[in-house]
């Protein structure tokens, strides 16, 4: 009866038509949110802290202590490799200069130094890469360019950042990959700035760094201040006040959920929004707190 | 809390392997289907309060697409191709809920026997899949469109202070005389419906952009299949202005970055 059941198995295997790759990473999930619930903010708190602590316990259990998660570290150093592509006329020709800005940029926004919350987060340039290629100069988010460029130039694993600027003809300033992405498309993983929105680059007002401070913080789990709209659960984070969607500029005084249970102006100084880079200057302590917790889940940080 | 429920069975083998004896087939044919009845099934409101008590954990083995397509918060991704490798990642001592978006649980009927077969003890599938998990109305998460940046295109007038975007997939058309009207599905998880107004102008490029770039008439091929008509998952960037105008930036490359 027994090998029944195995040869049933494996042909019940043998119909399975998915990809075998094999990845670096063991812990595959997603933070839970609070949900029918009026205290939003508390039950979210505990769903969060049961469920990191169940994923903790499989990475102890599984990975023998691969993923060293470090309780009590008050900050985590990410890894940073910069991939500059230019074309042959020689745009996106990043300067060295310019790459130690961005990560110093980086390092004011995540420690606080700017005005927000000190998240746990500093950076280190690991190396750099450069290579002249049209096709990949002008890559797109979902363009093929972009998967044979990633796949060509990627390094590290899922706690290495890798930064690529390039100059997407498409037109975004930059995209990113979530934590939970990682799993299923490990290659994909990083970001993607324009080369212009370094600091020093023409691409005003979107040129002092901050694109990249905002893709960063996708990459450690941070979803924009306006996800969800007005909703009750809107981007997860209990202390950004909710938005009804993206916000331009810098438009003070902006408050598009209003009445009682929408207490707040929009946060259009967080770097989650889409307002100019001079605007925005903060993380809050509720995301600081859902990128270690996510970060360390999925990325080992 | 577990619910056991018998199940009408499918018919899981596309084909015969021609190794195989066909007595030993048909034995084994029969152990499976023995083997899925007796698979429990949860409800999606029993496994959200079990992952809430930490005593659950959901997988999810469905492919990569609709994965990032949404997927339940907490879930661990382990499509069926991926779980003789990695099954050992899941906890022992919490219920293992698999789930699929399928109609009788097939996959996730399939993966569970798997599990039971890798030694696992607490083996469940959701009842009703994914469906069953979003009628409810209970927590997904979605990496659509990836996280981004926008930046107005360059005609875009309408003032920064006074402009929003909804980007995303357009889930309804319809192109008028004086008015085009879209409902878009945005990647930040609301719906969107925008109007445009363009009574008495032949020009579309005063309204509509192509990734960025002003739309020419010739251009509405690659947007839709045929005259009113959108392509399939057809995304776009409607960016609109305090004032009321609107502009439409078609993305059909999948670019939109959100």
């Amino acid at each position: 009866m027994h090998r029944s059941l195995i040869v049933a198995l494996a042909l019940v295997l043998s119909l399975s038509a998915f990809a075998q790759d094999r990845f670096d990473v063991d812990v595959h999930g997603n933070k839970p949110r609070g949900c029918a619930t009026h205290s939003p903010s508390e039950a979210e708190a505990d769903a969060m802290e049961e469920h990191t602590r169940m994923l903790i316990s499989m990475i102890d259990k599984q990975s023998g202590g691969r993923f060293d998660v470090e309780a009590n570290a008050t900050t985590v150093t990410v890894q940073v490799w910069f991939h500059v592509i230019q074309n042959t006329s020689g745009a996106g020709n990043v300067t060295s200069g310019q790459i130690a800005d961005q990560i110093t940029v980086l390092n004011d926004s995540y420690s606080g130094l700017t005005g927000g919350s000190d998240t746990k987060f500093r950076f280190v340039l690991a190396g750099t890469t450069r290579t002249t290629n049209n096709t990949w100069f002008g890559a797109g988010y979902g363009s093929s360019a972009e998967t044979q460029m990633k796949s060509a130039l990627r390094q590290g694993n899922a706690a290495t950042l890798n930064f690529y600027t390039n100059q997407p003809s498409t037109g975004e300033l930059g995209w990113a990959t979530f934590p939970s992405s990682y799993s299923s498309q490990p290659l994909k993983d990083g970001v993607v700035c324009d080369w212009r929105t370094v600091p020093g680059g023409s691409f005003s007002p979107y040129n002092e760094g901050d694109t990249g401070t905002h893709e960063v913080g996708h990459w450690v789990g941070l979803y924009h201040t306006f996800q969800g709209g007005c909703s009750k659960n809107g981007d997860y984070v209990s202390d950004t006040p909710a938005e009804r969607s993206a916000a331009f500029g810098c438009p003070n005084g902006r408050n598009t959920c209003t009445g009682s249970k929408y207490p707040g102006d929009d946060p259009i100084e967080n770097f989650m929004d889409y307002t100019d880079d001079f605007c925005m200057y903060k993380f809050t302590a509720g995301q600081a707190s859902r990128a270690a917790s996510l970060s360390a889940t999925y990325r080992g940080l | 809390m577990v619910e056991r429920r018998a199940l009408s069975p499918p018919f899981p083998f596309g084909g015969l392997r021609p190794a195989t004896p066909p007595n030993m087939l048909f034995i084994a044919l029969l152990f499976s289907i023995a083997a899925k009845a007796d698979v429990p099934r949860v409800s999606a409101a029993e496994l959200h309060a079990l992952m809430q008590k930490g005593e659950a954990v959901a997988v999810d083995v469905r492919g990569s697409v609709p994965y990032e397509h949404g997927h339940i918060v907490g879930a661990v991704w382990m499509p069926l191709g991926l779980m003789s490798q990695r099954g050992g990642e899941l906890p022992e001592d919490k219920l293992i809920v698999a789930y699929c978006t399928c109609k009788a649980e097939e996959t996730s009927l399939e993966a569970a026997l798997l599990l039971s077969s890798l030694g696992f003890g607490k083996v469940a599938v959701l009842h009703g899949g994914y469906p069953q998990w979003m009628e409810a109305g209970l927590p997904t998460e979605s990496n659509r469109g990836g996280g981004g940046r926008l930046a107005p295109p360059a005609s875009v007038a309408c003032d920064r202070n006074d402009l929003t975007v909804y980007s995303g997939t357009v889930t309804h058309y319809r192109r008028g005389n004086d008015r085009t009207v879209l409902v878009i599905e945005t990647d930040s998880d609301t719906t969107e419906t925008v109007t445009l107004r363009h009574a008495g102008s032949d020009d579309p490029s005063r309204f509509f952009l192509i990734d960025g770039t002003p739309l020419t008439p010739r251009d509405w091929s690659r947007i839709e299949s045929k005259k009113g008509e959108l392509r399939p998952d057809m995304r776009a960037n409607a960016w609109v202005c305090s004032d009321g105008s609107v502009i439409v930036d078609w993305k059909p490359s999948g670019a939109a970055g959100s």
